[in-house]
């Protein structure tokens, strides 16, 4: 059997609606997974036992159980519940409360290696605790763990393959309706994993750039 | 209510970190205007002093005024006396500057932003205004060609020059000072006493923890010398270096005096 790419020109169109969707899906997820990640630090800094409890059992759940299954209770276990969340919307809460556990993780790491002393000037000159996290923890943590974050950034948008499962048109999906049609299986697969490589490639591109820009300070 | 004339007043300050006992009762006096050096050994409880002055550190008992205000607490009709405010305890803070041994500069900012943060986002100063300021204090400080750079680019003297501008940019009352000069190389030690100097002469009233004896003995209107967190010995630096009354004192003097440089 021989490779038919004429039939991937025909496919394309369809394969980049898909494309589309897995990048909104994993921006999204990622965006979102950064907030749950500096949430979960802030209530693990928490005086109140109890949210400190739930947000270790969160995240030992998340990393203890596979992210397939994760997704299946997103989207089939909580309409149960009573909470019916559509396709695009229970991926990217699967996603994000996914990647945010692992984020909160590298935000830990990073803290520690914020010098002691560089908040203990800040509260000598009087700014409050808020702002403190904001204008000098927050800043040096996201440039600190950049690189690991990029990491969980790829990762999100491979595993955002995962979605198809539940029915998500996103590129995964999406080939998989075009080999119904045309019935030509090999090509697309190729072309999918071409595509998945170019939009991981490119945001390894972006966040070196971004890395040397905001790393100017580190000597 | 003001009757002291004090700027700082600390009545029977005792701090415990777990066992150890690292102030033992301290008493002193501030005068504004006035310059007092406060030196002895390494664990004397000299910095931890200097740190409950602004309540980095929370005194164990015993309390602080600044301007016969107490840091840190208030104190109801009756006498009581409770935690302040986070917002009471900021503001008592932005009243001192503080420099301190490592510099502490944030390092993802330049040295110009560094000086304009507080003025900023805690005296409500504009952005502009905050500017010009840094910019004065930058040739103070002689400095004014590296207000782009990140304290990465500059030396340890240097940093410490923009660390002096950015306590200065806060318009405080009293500049504290925690061995500004121990982190440095020897040669860098001159340009930052240099400009210590220069502020002390301003009429700047200052704190200085420190072991540099030229610089105390130049500047200071009164040593305080601490041994095992407590005060040992006080007075001028003419009776203290040339008459030390106190055993331990002059114990100290003596192992100053005979370091090799």
């Amino acid at each position: 059997m021989t490779l038919e790419w004429q039939y991937v020109a025909h496919a394309l169109p369809f394969l980049l609606e898909g494309t589309l969707i897995t990048v909104e899906v994993s921006l999204l997820a990622v965006a979102l997974g950064l907030l749950v990640g500096i949430l979960v630090v802030l209530g693990r800094q928490s005086r109140f036992k109890i949210l400190r409890a739930l947000i270790i059992a969160y995240i030992s759940i998340v990393r203890g159980t596979p992210l397939f299954i994760q997704i299946l209770i997103v989207y089939y276990a909580l309409p149960a519940l009573g909470l019916d969340i559509p396709r695009f919307e229970s991926g990217v809460i699967a996603l994000s409360l996914n990647s945010g556990a692992y984020i909160s993780e590298m935000i830990r790491g990073g803290l520690m290696a914020i010098p002691k002393g560089q908040l203990d000037a800040a509260r000598a000159f009087g700014m409050r605790s808020g702002l403190i996290w904001r204008r000098i923890t927050l800043p040096q943590v996201l440039v600190l763990i950049l690189p690991p974050l990029t990491m969980e950034f790829t990762g999100l948008l491979k595993s955002s393959a995962l979605l198809s499962v539940i029915g998500l048109v996103e590129l995964t999906r999406r080939a998989q309706q075009v080999i119904g049609e045309t019935l030509r299986s090999p090509e697309v697969w190729l072309a999918t994993a071409a595509l998945y490589f170019i939009m991981c490639f490119a945001l390894g591109t972006v966040t070196r750039r971004l890395e040397k820009a905001a790393a100017a300070y580190r000597l | 209510m003001t009757t002291s004339g004090s700027i700082i007043r600390v009545q029977n300050l005792h701090k415990w970190f777990g066992e150890l006992h690292v102030l033992k009762g301290i008493d002193l006096e501030v005068k504004a205007g006035e310059k007092v050096c406060i030196m002895g050994p390494s664990g004397s409880g000299k910095s931890t002093l200097l740190r409950c002055l602004n309540f980095l550190e929370e005194p164990s008992k015993g309390i602080v005024f600044l301007d016969d205000l107490p840091v840190g607490y208030i104190e109801d009709a009756d006498g009581k006396r409770r935690r302040d405010t986070e917002s009471n305890i900021n503001r008592m803070r932005a009243r001192m500057g503080v420099v301190f041994q490592s510099f502490n500069l944030w390092t993802h900012m330049t040295a110009s932003a560094n000086i304009v943060e507080a003025p900023i986002h805690v005296n409500g100063l504009s952005r502009q205004a905050a500017n010009e300021k840094a910019l004065s204090l930058l040739r103070l400080v002689g400095l004014e060609d590296k207000k782009d750079a990140y304290p990465a680019q500059l030396s340890g003297g240097q940093q410490q020059r923009i660390a002096i501008a950015r306590a200065l940019a806060m318009d405080p009352e009293i500049m504290l000072f925690d061995e500004p000069t121990s982190a440095l190389d020897p040669e860098l030690v001159g340009e930052v006493l240099a400009v210590m100097s220069e502020l002390a002469r301003g009429g700047m009233t200052m704190i200085v923890v420190t072991h540099d004896m030229g610089f105390a003995s130049a500047v200071a209107d009164r040593i305080v010398f601490m041994d095992h967190g407590q005060v040992v010995e006080e007075g001028p630096p003419s009776t203290f270096f040339q008459q030390p009354k106190n055993e331990r004192t002059i114990q100290f003097l003596a192992k100053m005096t005979s370091r090799p440089f």
